[in-house]
Formats: structure tokens, C-alpha cells, sequence
């Protein structure tokens, strides 16, 4: 040591007065090195560089290039976003790493590709929704009466679970191969950019749309807009060309963007619905917007209309927003059309009172059956039961029951399930004992797969609202209880419901609630939009675990995971919560002394799945939800203390500058993954998209 | 029947052959050359990494051969290391990259995972200016581009 000391100022100094004569010699003599090194070599070579000089030594530019790789296949997409900032080198190797960022899109949730989809949207439509149009040809009178359809579903291709994952890689290599796709890059990283913008309540963009006319229902169906006056105009506003051209206003009377269509003959519009179980578009060459003459008899059968439009003459029309044709459906003589749902096969209308037609799609739309629910119908939303095959017991005999789909009808109570036959196969009625505000369905035919019913509701006595996930499960376990077994799976809350006025959208996991205070009279009336990711909670809780109801877990294994969840809640209710909180802590110890399974509570709540045997005319045993009895104190206590019940309130925005002089009559008219339609006042329509 | 690996500052070293095939370049070579005496020179490793690189080898000497699965799934990507892994990845940063290009180099993959592993978790959850320094990287953006990457990755700031 002490050696090299001394040694190395004397070569130093050797080094410099031979520095002339040897300075040419040295330089080829190490050009000549390099030449022989081979590229670990050099890498080796340039690291002791850096090491020497001590500038800017980076070990993880100068790694082979498949090294980095496999660091950077390590990370998540929001690390790998921040590394591209970190400096030129890591720049190049993060960009310029294709793979990279495919293998990152291609574990991200195919379900929730949602910006993807909206570009390429015609890709993604699933093996089972393309095999519809061959029903067109059946005969309608078989399945009124007839439980099986044995004949139909040898045909149908088996939407297996096995080959989805592939199917997904499939419809990803397709859309990278598509025009409008930009790489795997700027996908994910809108992608990740849309999910921190929902989860910081921030949004990019915003356009305005104003008419001369009352707004009736809205309809957003990425890219189109869908909105109806009072004077029943139907435009269908191309959002993607608008915001491609940079307009904040949309330009409703400009061709180029908007198709104006007024449906001939017809009142006002009370509901509009927009078939998206995937039919594929044919490109049609006469735009002329205007209303067609008369029900066309030569109609494409493999086509049907993909919008429809529900009105005050008891009608729905069925209209092809491209060629302006139209057709109205035979006439619903009960009552007025409330809403209007798209199943794969059929055309659902649900009335004012709770009278609901189904109605064949394609063809003529022949009504094909009916049947009541006896109550204000306030939402449909349809679940699917992959290939919809399933094996029935019918007096001895073992049959194929063809079933894929079921209406869920939400009203103030509960929800009703109907099977698409709405006889024989199911009739659930799930009562809540709360006030019902929405439901959501979420079919998922790709891992991970999730076919569940998200309901959101308000807690009588606390007023919070609460969603819970019930799980929906296809087939029959046994002939007795013919229901798509909804487990009860988990719960969250989102705080502390508004009055009368606020609004609320679902979509998928993400709500967005507008919600109207007055404070005082000097600051006034005020708004908010509140935007909230129930899987953000799932996400950040890793106690947050899916349960059925056959799991049995304690409750003070899993309450770590919602302490932390507690912890950052923020916002104006925070006396109301740490209420609950101690209430909750208290009933936490009860727990010890009574080991209680936790998910009992739940199951309790949703009260009897009550199974009619529709085909054998069997009584509909209905029963009160628990709630309407005084709860038993252990019910009770069991219910309050789940520790899935999460206290998170999501990020606001307050429209209070949006609405101007419209505050009161802000709200929400429609919202998708990425964007929210808020109504700011009877004429104007403002869209944010968060991205 | 030992095995006489030689490092790069000419020190010999004695593993099992067991070990010393941890390593598939060693292993092909082995397989190639048949059974000798002749110690088996390993010019890219210092004889400090591969001190590190055996104590790995050794401990590791009776786990499953790693089935090769060149897929590497997304799905299933684990960021978990095994303790006694992440005690052994406990050294500068130095040593750390140059076991990781000895893994690679020798060809040992279930160490290279590991060390990629544990790089990725240093630059996990840090922002640019927090990598920069945790690696001594000089940020060599220009204003333009760094104001320009700035606005970019706005949205990915805070969390």
C-alpha cells in the first residue's frame, strides 16, 4: 500500500516528460486495443473509464442491452415512466425497448386496456358476440315455451376460459398492427396517465356543447356522443374528430362533425340505447342525416339497428345512426319505454311500470315475450354467463339449457334477475334494505375474470353510501336453486350521502359522484365531482382480498389492511367517520369474544335469493330484508365490523367555476372509463376527459 | 471430483463440480473439455466477485435446475427474492453490477434474476432526481428537454 503510494507520483512524472516523443505511440497503440477488444471487453473498459474519471458513472447504461432489459421488465409501468426521465442513455434503452413495453400492456388487465379499446374497438369484439347473427334464422316460436335449445348451442362457439388469454394476445397483435395505433409506449403511458388523473381528480381536457334546445338524454359511446333535444333531434357528435381538431366547442351544426337525424313521427325521447354487443359496422356511402320515408323492407338481417330510441308513443324505434333508416318496434301497448337495453340476441324494454318486452333482434323485432317486476324499474344492466351452456335436471332427465345472459333490474329496493328467457331459469331478488342509487355490471371474459354486479346504495340510518360487489356465478348448482349464485363478495364505502340533488355514474369500478352543498348564504351554492376507483382500494389495500362467502376469514387478520386504508381519508365528513370508526373499533372487540366468520354479515343483509320455479308455476316467496326487522344485535355487529368496508372518498372537482350561473342543475348525464358528461344547466352539455 | 476455477488476478479457487456447474458456461465447458485437472480460467471475473459468485453457487448447490423458460411471462413476474438471496445482494453498488455481469457471464440465470431483481427494487418508487443520485447519474438533458419531459410526465408526479 504504502509502496504503490510512493510509486505512483514517480510514474506520473515518467509519464509527463515522455509525454511528446510517446504521445502518438500510446494513442494508436490503445486505437489498436480497442480494435481487438470484443464487446464485453469495451464494456469492461468503459467502466473502469467511468470508475477512473469519476464522471457520470451509470453501471446500468453501460450493462448489455438484455440486461437492462430484464431490470426494466421488472418495474412497473409508473417507474418506468419516471426512468425515461432520468437521463439520455436510459432514455434511448427505455424507449427504444418495444418489447419492454408490450410485455407491460400485456400484463396489464385486458379488461381495463379501456384506452386501447376506444381506438381500436371494432377489434375487440369476443368470439361469443360474433356468433350471434346466425340466431337471425331461427325460428322465434321454439324458444317461447321450450326450456332447451339443445340444436342452437352445439353450434355455438364455446367462449372457453381456456383459450381467452391468448385471444387477448391475439386482439393486442391485432391492434398493433391497426393504423390509428401509436406503440405500446404511448399507450401504456396514457393508460397510466388515465388512472393517476382518476385517482388524483384531475381531468386534461375539456369541450363544451351547447344547444337551443332542452337537453333529454345523453349517450356516450366512445367516440360518439349521443344527444337528444326536447324537439327529439338525435345528433351523434364524433368527440374523436373534435378533439382532433382542437375544438372546446363543439361545432354541433357543423357536418363534419355532427349527423343531426329526426326521427319521423315520434315524441319526445325518453331513453336512448346503443347496441355494443358487437355487430360488425358496415360501412354505409349515403350519409344524408335526414329521417327516412318508411320502414324499410329490405333490410340487412345480419345487421340490426344499433341505436334505439325510447318515447312517450310506447314505441321504441330502432334507427342505424349511418343511413338515417329507421324501424319502429311493434307497438308496446302497456306504457311508455323507461329504458332500453341491448342483450346479445335480444331488445329489452322496461316501462314506467315495471312491465318489461322482449323483443328479437333483427328481422322485425317481433316481441318474443313479457313479463313484469311490479316496480319502478330505475336501472337494467345485462351480465353474461360465458358460452351459456349449461346441464339441467328436468323430471329425471338431464338436459342442455342454453343460457348466457341475465337482466339485473335495479329498483329503490333491491335488484331482480331475470334470466333471457324470463320464465324458468332464474328469478333472484336481491332485497337491500337500503335505497338502491345504482348498479353496474362487470362481465370480464378474460383473466382475470370477473363477472360480478357492483351495487351502490345509501346505508338508511348512516346515510353512507356503500358498494358492494356481489359475485355473479353462472349455471345451476342444483335443480332447486337455479339462480346465478350472487356471493356477496365485499363492500366499500365512499362516505356520506348528498341530498336529492346529486348524480351519480358508474362505470366499471370507477364512480363519479356530482354532489350539491349549501354552506351559507354567503358562499353560496357550491358543486363538486367526485370521481372515486373502487379497484384503486383493491389495489393499494393488500388485505382487500375477494372473499366468498364459503371463505372463512377471521376478522382480525384482515384488519391491518383496512387501518391503512383509514388512514388517509381527508375531506368535510371527518366527524361522521371517526365516529364510525370507534364505533367499528368497539365492535372489533366484541368480535373477539364472539368468532364470528365475517362474511356472514353480508350474506345476511342481502336477505333470500328466492328461487321461483317459474316452469312449474311455482309461488315467489318473497321476504323483507333483515334491516326491516330490528336488526339482532350480533347481525348487526357482524355487518359493521367487515373489514372490506373501506372509507375513501376519491378526489373532487369542484364545477362551481364550470357551471357559472347553472350550478343547481349540474349533473351527470353520462361518463365512460376515461370521460364524464356532466349537464351544466337545460342547455349545455360540458364533456371532461381525463386524458 | 473438484473443480479449479481461475480468476482474473490468476487466484485458483477449488468448488465441487456440483457447484462450479451452477454456472452453464462452466458446466458446457466441463462437458466439452471431459474430466481434467486443468483449472478452468475465468478472464471477465475478479477473484472478489467470484469469491461472492461461489459463496451464491454453494449455497444454492441443491435447488431444482431452473427449467429454461425463455417466455419470462409478465403475468407471473415475481418481485420476491429470498432472504438469504437479499442478504447476499447486500454489498456497493459496485459489486453489485459486477455480479451481475459474472452471472451473465458465467451464465448463471437464477443470480442474474436475482441481481436484476434487486437493482429494479433500488429504482422502484424514487423519482428521476432520487435514481440520479442512488446511481451517480448526471442528468444530461438539456433544459428544453428536461422542461419537456417535465410536462410529459406531469401527471406522473405526484401519487
Amino acid at each position: 500500500m504504502d509502496a504503490a503510494g510512493r510509486n505512483s507520483p514517480r510514474k506520473r512524472q515518467k509519464n509527463h516528460g515522455a509525454h511528446s516523443e510517446t504521445q502518438t505511440l500510446t494513442h494508436s497503440r490503445l486505437r489498436e486495443l480497442v480494435a481487438i477488444c470484443d464487446h464485453s471487453d469495451l464494456q469492461v473498459l468503459q467502466r473502469l473509464l467511468g470508475q477512473t474519471t469519476h464522471s457520470g458513472y451509470d453501471p446500468v447504461s453501460i450493462l448489455p442491452a438484455e440486461i437492462s432489459h430484464a431490470i426494466f421488465l421488472q418495474l412497473e409501468g409508473m417507474d418506468l415512466v419516471r426512468c425515461r426521465a432520468v437521463c439520455r442513455p436510459w432514455r434511448e434503452m427505455i424507449q427504444g425497448d418495444g418489447a419492454l413495453w408490450r410485455a407491460k400492456v400485456l400484463a396489464w388487465d385486458p379488461a381495463e386496456c379501456s384506452l386501447l379499446r376506444d381506438e381500436c374497438s371494432h377489434l375487440l369484439v369476443l368470439p361469443q358476440e360474433e356468433s350471434d347473427s346466425q340466431t337471425g334464422e331461427d325460428d322465434e316460436g321454439t324458444d317461447v315455451d321450450t326450456d332447451t335449445d339443445t340444436d342452437k348451442n352445439g353450434e355455438r362457439k364455446n367462449h372457453t376460459i381456456k383459450d381467452a388469454s391468448t385471444a387477448v394476445e391475439n386482439t393486442l397483435n391485432k391492434i398493433a398492427k391497426t393504423p390509428g395505433f401509436r406503440g405500446w409506449e404511448a399507450t401504456l403511458v396514457r393508460e397510466l396517465a388515465l388512472r393517476q388523473n382518476w385517482y388524483q381528480g384531475r381531468y386534461a381536457h375539456e369541450m363544451t356543447l351547447t344547444l337551443d334546445r332542452n337537453i333529454k338524454p345523453v349517450l356516450l359511446n366512445w367516440p360518439i356522443l349521443i344527444v337528444v333535444d326536447d324537439a327529439s333531434r338525435v345528433f351523434f357528435i364524433d368527440l374523436f374528430k373534435v378533439r382532433q381538431d382542437r375544438h372546446e366547442v363543439i361545432p354541433v351544426w357543423d357536418t363534419k362533425y355532427t349527423n343531426i337525424l329526426q326521427p319521423q313521427s315520434y315524441g319526445a325521447v325518453r331513453c336512448v340505447a346503443w347496441d355494443s354487443t358487437g355487430y360488425p359496422k358496415i360501412e354505409s356511402h349515403d350519409r344524408n342525416g335526414g329521417p327516412s320515408d318508411d320502414v324499410d323492407d329490405d333490410l340487412d338481417e345480419e345487421t340490426p339497428y344499433n341505436l334505439a330510441l325510447g318515447g312517450y308513443l310506447r314505441s321504441i324505434q330502432m334507427c342505424d345512426p349511418v343511413t338515417g333508416k329507421s324501424v319502429v318496434l311493434p307497438e308496446v301497448l302497456h306504457g311508455v319505454p323507461l329504458h332500453i337495453v341491448f342483450m346479445q340476441d335480444q331488445v329489452l324494454s322496461v316501462t314506467l311500470d315495471g312491465l318489461i318486452t322482449y323483443f328479437r333482434k333483427g328481422m322485425d323485432y317481433r316481441p318474443v315475450r313479457s313479463s313484469t317486476v311490479d316496480t319502478k324499474v330505475i336501472q337494467v344492466a345485462v351480465v353474461s354467463f360465458g358460452s351459456g351452456v349449461y346441464e339441467r335436471n328436468v323430471g329425471g332427465t338431464s338436459a342442455t339449457v342454453f343460457w348466457k345472459e341475465a337482466a339485473c333490474f335495479a329498483h329503490e329496493g333491491g335488484v331482480i334477475i331475470k334470466d333471457e328467457h324470463a320464465r324458468s331459469l332464474c328469478r333472484v331478488h336481491l332485497e337491500l334494505g337500503a335505497r338502491l342509487l345504482q348498479i353496474q355490471a362487470i362481465v370480464d371474459g378474460t383473466p382475470p375474470y370477473r363477472n360480478e354486479l357492483l351495487i351502490l346504495y345509501e346505508e338508511p340510518l348512516t346515510r353512507q353510501r356503500v358498494v358492494l360487489t356481489v359475485e355473479m356465478e353462472p349455471g345451476f348448482r342444483k335443480e332447486k336453486a337455479r339462480i346465478p349464485c350472487p356471493h356477496t363478495v365485499s363492500a366499500a364505502t365512499l362516505g356520506r350521502g348528498g341530498d336529492a340533488r346529486d348524480s351519480i355514474a358508474m362505470y366499471r369500478d370507477r364512480i363519479a359522484i356530482v354532489s350539491h352543498r349549501n354552506c351559507s348564504s354567503d358562499l353560496g351554492h357550491y358543486c363538486t365531482l367526485r370521481l372515486i376507483d373502487t379497484r384503486e382500494n383493491k389495489v393499494l389495500s393488500t388485505e382487500f382480498v375477494t372473499k366468498k362467502s364459503s371463505s372463512t376469514t377471521s376478522s382480525l387478520s384482515s384488519r391491518p389492511g383496512r387501518d391503512s386504508e383509514e388512514s388517509d381519508v381527508g375531506g368535510d365528513d371527518e366527524e361522521e367517520e371517526e365516529d364510525e370508526e370507534e364505533e367499528e373499533e368497539k365492535l372489533v372487540e366484541e368480535d373477539i369474544h364472539d368468532s364470528f366468520a365475517v362474511d356472514e354479515g353480508h350474506e345476511g343483509r342481502l336477505c333470500e335469493i328466492d328461487e321461483s320455479n317459474g316452469g312449474r308455476g311455482g309461488k315467489e316467496t318473497k321476504r323483507r330484508s333483515p334491516s326491516a326487522h330490528p336488526p339482532s344485535p350480533h347481525h348487526h355487529s357482524r355487518r359493521r365490523k367487515n373489514p372490506a368496508w373501506i372509507q375513501r372518498r376519491g378526489k373532487t372537482i369542484s364545477l362551481s367555476d364550470l357551471a357559472d350561473n347553472n350550478k343547481a342543475a349540474c349533473r351527470i348525464l353520462a361518463m365512460d372509463h376515461a370521460r364524464i358528461v356532466l349537464g351544466m344547466g337545460p342547455r349545455i352539455v360540458k364533456i371532461l376527459c381525463l386524458v | 471430483m473438484p473443480v479449479t476455477l481461475t480468476s482474473l488476478d490468476n487466484q485458483e479457487f477449488k468448488v465441487d463440480k456440483e457447484v462450479a456447474e451452477r454456472s452453464i458456461l462452466i458446466k458446457n465447458m466441463i462437458e466439452d473439455v471431459g474430466e481434467s485437472d486443468a483449472p478452468i480460467p475465468l478472464p471477465n471475473v475478479s477473484a472478489a466477485v467470484l469469491t461472492k459468485v461461489i459463496e451464491y453457487c454453494e449455497h444454492h448447490r441443491n435447488d431444482p435446475v431452473q427449467v429454461q423458460d425463455e417466455t419470462d411471462d409478465p403475468r407471473k413476474r415475481s418481485n420476491d427474492i429470498e432472504e438469504w438471496d437479499m442478504k447476499f445482494m447486500q454489498v456497493d453498488q459496485e459489486m453489485l453490477f459486477e455480479i451481475i455481469l459474472a452471472a451473465n457471464y458465467l451464465d448463471i440465470k437464477p443470480l442474474l434474476d436475482v441481481g436484476c431483481k434487486t437493482v429494479a427494487n433500488i429504482i422502484k418508487g424514487k423519482t428521476p432526481e432520487e435514481i440520479r443520485k442512488a446511481f451517480n447519474i448526471v442528468n444530461d438533458f438539456t433544459p428544453e428537454e428536461e422542461a419537456q419531459i417535465k410536462k410529459e410526465n406531469e401527471w406522473a408526479e405526484d401519487r
